[in-house]
């Protein structure tokens, strides 16, 4: 326990050298934002999914089909491990829009009208399913944690986030984010059509799925747009009438058994569904939205710890550092203490005093901040994951944890900060300390180093070099500090470079077309050269495809590609272009990686359009910034499916201001599905991004105040160390900027190293980075530009500028009398 | 001779907290071109706070100092920093030499900012520790470093050199050497040497010695024959 006077004298130590500590306290703070913030949004976006998934019975398998009637589900229903089927139609309807320009389109998907949905509100509430037809009442909250709700008995992977359930045949319940974007009000009719019928739908309420929680439509897309894409669920009698598909059943969702896995059932269903047109069979691991929401799970959670252990040693470090100075500066107090018969261990209990109270404050302050950030990170996710969001709830675990990391960390520093106390007799307390400097430093080797440096570059010099742990630490410190800067900045630089790219060198089309189905290449080619302001036209072919590999199933759009394409090409993150492959298929390294595998493999393909699971060889695997991928040349792919040349979707280049017109004419068209401006995708890709470059800034923000606080403490602790040596100089006659140039030149210098050093350190980072965040939508490019590097260390050197302009303040301040009075 | 240092009844005043002390409290003295001159006095009666204002790093509260013509009282900080760089020449009580810089660089170090430097292997040749222009000051005895000190100050070569105690922490022998070296400089150099000390042994080698009570000047006496330092005691 510290002596009550003890711990005063330590306080008001602690509050003469306040800007220290809070710089300290600052860094601190920033290390554990990162670590709760992080932890909770990763829980809480957990929390949610889980709840959801639950509540929403989410499926254990998927299997899509080109057609199965219903009658026939019951019969899958008897496979070992199989507890439940459900089996859906789907079909992609158009909205009718006022937009002349733009292709709004629904993934509509007929459910029983009598199947009991997952509602707000309730499925909180043990379990309530709510019947259709008695859904939640209107507005109620999304916003209630669901905690152990089991929603037996409801529908496979449906929510009713609002409004009421599909009682008349033509009521239609419309995605959430849709409803948003749009305007639109339950009660509300739109139209859409399908296979050539327009159709008015009441509006009855919003809807989320599991499946869906990342929406994205089969066309190519890079983002979710909720204004041109989203889910909706009408009766499934309405869409077997206008598609004329009685009883039937296009997408299969499985309940498993408990105790049994995908694995188990996979061959027996595969068997069953072989003569139904089975597109893709795959798990709940490998649902597309599920996938890639886990992704970013992962990546969330694996930053955390770097990030927050990033900032806890840089504060663990000068906080080191600063006491060191103090044990050195108090020595004589020290040794006063002990005369009086203060024990060792009390002497050094009170001293630990200065990080613990240092850690616990940054902890606190850090554990506080977290709050308000989790919950603006968490909104920033919100906005692009479809789920019934939560209020992240203040999770006391993961701020105690903080705030005791904080505590250890200050703490540990502090006693390795302290710990020569102990060794401290009282006699020698009260002695000057032996001098330090004994004998020559790494400079002093250096011949040539005295004769183009003056005596105060010099002394700067041997300052460093003699005091190698502290400078390494320094060193070190800004180098973090500069690194976590280029990181930030190379993002705001690559992804602008990425798209860039994309739609410059790759996907260089104005438009691209997707047809409602397979049409003949060339017949598609005259329809859409002929079309007035259309400069070219190339037709393409995309194809939803399943790739098996072992034990794994991925779905994946399966690209055709013409040899010579001015308006589709392949490129890697490396800029090398590469010719379609006639022989096999090109991957993209996130999905090759994803599916384990390389160069010379061969995978099966499984498709509606082939009688049976097709083998292939992967020509080559190629690094991309964008989404999974996998390429073939187009006439080689027809082949492949022995089918005669076809197309799926035609990309074309317009003639100068004539991109709306075209559009105009392309909506109108009959077989086109939707129809994509590359402007457009610019447009979303910028939105999107606009989120989290606010977080970016901020991050920005941070770091560049971390490496003022790094430098300005760094700047005070020298200060303090040399300011008798300073105070010589002044009274020899040097003004105070010459004085300075001591402690400037030594800035600059480790300024210089800790850049040497950062730029490897950025580069790892940014490497670890990539890895952290790639998922299969996009990948980040590894590299770093040198602009990030020129504006970090632009960033850095200001902060040493202004840290050694409040230095040169200092030492124009200093009362020379006082300063020389005092014995070293 | 003409007065080098001119201080007119200056008075110093310094407020602590709700105390007010009055450490100078209206002295006035000249010192001549060349004079070797011994402030002497007590601990705690004013005659550091006499050299500091002298130096130019501490400010009278009333009263002139005049350098040759050139009032020190009204100066500013930059003029001051001007009027230690080329005047004064300051020798501390504990050496204040720059830990990680050798001898030869301490004395550098000063005879950078003169216009008109002695060579520091001159000096160090004065002072006899040639053999030592590459040591570093923690390898020196408190008296080697003490004569280093002196030829850094006597490096710039200023017009005033300054002395606060310079064989206070030093034992007999050593504090004669080192008084011999000061001796050396006033003769050698025609510079004049002011020493505050309270040892009045010291008095014996001044031309001039000024004898400080409660921050006044009690009483200046003059020395025809001043004594060789070795030839004083204490």
């Amino acid at each position: 326990m510290v002596k009550p006077k003890l711990l005063k004298k330590i306080l008001r130590s602690m509050w003469g050298a306040k800007k220290s500590y809070f710089a300290c306290v600052f860094v601190i703070a920033i290390g554990i934002v990162c670590y709760c913030a992080l932890t909770t949004v990763c829980d809480s976006l957990q929390y949610s999914l889980d709840n959801f998934y639950r509540d929403t019975r989410f499926a254990d398998a998927f299997a899509t089909v080109s057609e199965i009637p219903k009658a026939r589900l019951a019969a899958l229903d008897g496979i070992e491990g199989v507890a439940g089927v459900e089996g859906r139609l789907s079909e992609t309807g158009r909205v009718l829009t006022e937009d002349r320009e733009t292709i709004v389109t629904l993934r509509l998907i007929g459910v029983d009208p009598q199947a009991a949905w997952t509602a707000a509100g309730t499925a909180a509430e043990a379990s309530s399913a709510v019947p259709a037809g008695a859904g939640a009442q209107p507005g109620a909250s999304a916003h209630a944690p669901a905690p152990a709700a089991s929603s037996a008995g409801s529908a496979l992977n449906m929510y009713l986030a609002d409004g009421g359930g599909l009682t008349e045949i033509d009521d239609i319940l419309i995605g959430k984010a849709f409803l948003a974007a749009r305007g639109i009000a339950p009660g509300d009719t739109i139209e859409i059509a399908l296979y050539g019928q327009a159709r008015a739908f009441t509006v009855k309420g919003s809807v989320q799925s599991p499946e869906y929680i990342y929406t994205m439509p089969n066309d190519g897309s890079l983002f979710p747009d909720p204004m041109t894409f989203d889910i909706a669920f009408v009766q499934s009698g309405a869409l077997e009438t206008i598609s004329g598909r009685q009883g039937a059943a296009t997408d299969l969702a499985f309940a498993l058994e408990s105790g049994y896995g995908f694995d188990d059932v996979k061959s027996p269903l595969e068997d069953a569904l072989k003569n139904y047109g089975l597109a893709a069979l795959y798990s709940r691991d490998d649902q597309p939205s599920n996938l890639l929401v886990t992704q970013e799970l992962d990546s969330i959670a694996s930053m955390s710890a770097p990030m927050s252990g990033l900032f806890l040693f840089v504060a663990a470090a000068i906080l080191y550092i600063m006491l060191r100075r103090i044990v050195e500066q108090e020595r004589t107090q020290i040794g006063t203490f002990k005369a009086f018969g203060y024990t060792n261990r009390e002497v050094v209990s009170a001293y630990i005093l200065y990080g613990l109270i240092t850690g616990f404050a940054g902890g606190l302050l850090g554990a506080l901040l977290s709050i308000p950030a989790s919950g603006a990170y968490f909104d920033l996710f919100s906005e692009y994951f479809n789920i019934p969001s939560v209020e992240t709830q203040v999770n006391f675990r993961y701020l105690f944890t903080g705030i005791g990391l904080a505590v250890a960390a200050g703490g540990a520093a502090a006693l390795l900060g302290v710990k020569n106390i102990i060794k401290l007799s009282p006699s020698d307390a009260m002695r000057p300390s032996a001098p330090a400097f004994i004998t020559g430093s790494l400079a002093d080797r250096v011949r040539f180093l005295p004769l183009i440096l003056t005596k105060r570059g010099m002394m700067a010099l041997r300052f460093i070099g003699r005091n190698k742990l502290k400078s390494a630490l320094i060193l070190f410190s800004i180098a973090i500090s500069f690194s976590v800067m280029s990181v930030t900045y190379s993002f705001n630089t690559l992804i602008d470079q990425m798209i860039y790219d994309q739609f410059n060198k790759s996907q260089i089309y104005d438009i691209k077309t997707v047809l409602k189905g397979p049409a003949a290449k060339e017949a598609a080619l005259s329809a859409f050269r002929g079309l007035p302001g259309v400069r070219d036209a190339e037709a393409i072919i995309e194809l939803p495809v399943s790739v098996v590999h072992e034990n794994r199933t991925r779905q994946i759009a399966l690209t055709g590609l013409n040899a010579g394409s001015a308006q589709f090409r392949i490129i890697d993150d490396q800029g090398r272009l590469y010719a379609p492959p006639t022989d096999g298929l090109i991957l993209t390294k996130n999905f090759a990686d994803s599916m384990g595998l390389t160069r010379g493999d061969t995978v099966l393909i499984k498709s509606p359009l082939l009688p049976e699971d097709k083998p292939v060889r992967i020509s080559n695997v190629i690094g991309t910034n964008f989404a999974s991928s996998c390429y073939m040349d187009a006439a080689a792919l027809a082949d492949f499916f022995r089918q005669p040349d076809f197309a799926t979707a035609v990309v074309l280049l317009t003639e100068p201001g004539e991109s709306a017109r075209v559009k105009e004419a392309l909506i109108r068209g009959e077989n086109v599905a939707s129809v994509n401006d590359a402007r457009r995708i610019l447009e979303n890709y910028r939105a999107l991004m606009g989120s989290y470059i606010s977080l970016i800034y901020m991050i920005l923000l941070m770091a560049i105040l971390i490496a003022f606080a790094i430098i300005y403490n760094i700047s005070s602790i020298s200060l303090s160390e040399r300011q008798r040596e300073l105070a010589t100089m002044r009274v020899l006659g040097m003004t105070t900027a010459e004085t300075a140039e001591v402690l400037t030149f030594e800035h600059w210098v480790l300024f210089a190293a800790a850049v040497a050093v950062g730029i490897p350190m950025t580069l790892a980072m940014r490497q670890a980075l990539t890895a952290a965040i790639s998922n299969d939508l996009y990948g980040m490019p590894s590299g770093t530009p040198p602009v990030a590097f020129i504006y970090s260390a632009a960033s850095c050197a200001i902060s040493v500028f202004l840290s050694n302009l409040a230095a040169r303040r200092q030492i124009g301040r200093f009362s020379l009398v006082e300063v020389l009075k005092e014995r070293d | 001779m003409a007065a080098i240092l001119s201080v007119r009844n200056v008075t110093k005043k310094y407020i602590m907290g709700e105390v007010t002390v009055e450490a100078l409290r209206g002295v006035s003295f000249e010192v001549d071109e060349g004079e070797f001159v011994v402030i002497l006095g007590p601990s705690g009666s004013g005659k550091s706070t006499i050299l500091n204002i002298v130096g130019g790093i501490d400010f009278p509260t009333a009263g002139e100092i005049y350098y040759k013509d050139t009032p020190i009282h009204t100066a500013d900080e930059k003029r001051l920093t001007l009027y230690r760089r080329n005047s004064i020449g300051f020798v501390f009580q504990f050496y204040n030499l720059i830990p990680n810089l050798t001898a030869k660089e301490n004395i550098e170090l000063a005879s950078e900012l003169s216009q008109n430097p002695i060579p520091a292997s001159e000096l160090l040749e004065k002072i006899e520790l040639s053999d030592r222009a590459g040591h570093y000051p923690a390898k020196m005895s408190g008296g080697q470093q003490q004569r280093v000190a002196i030829a850094r100050a006597i490096a710039k070569n200023p017009d005033i050199l300054l002395c606060d105690e310079p064989t206070g922490a030093l034992d007999f022998s050593t504090g004669i050497s080192v008084l011999k070296i000061l001796r050396d400089f006033n003769t050698d150099y025609r510079k004049t040497v002011v020493i505050i000390t309270h040892n009045a042994g010291i008095a014996a080698m001044a031309d001039k010695t000024l004898y400080v009570r409660d921050g006044l000047i009690d009483r200046i006496t003059t020395n025809e024959t001043p004594a060789a330092p070795e030839d004083i005691e204490w």
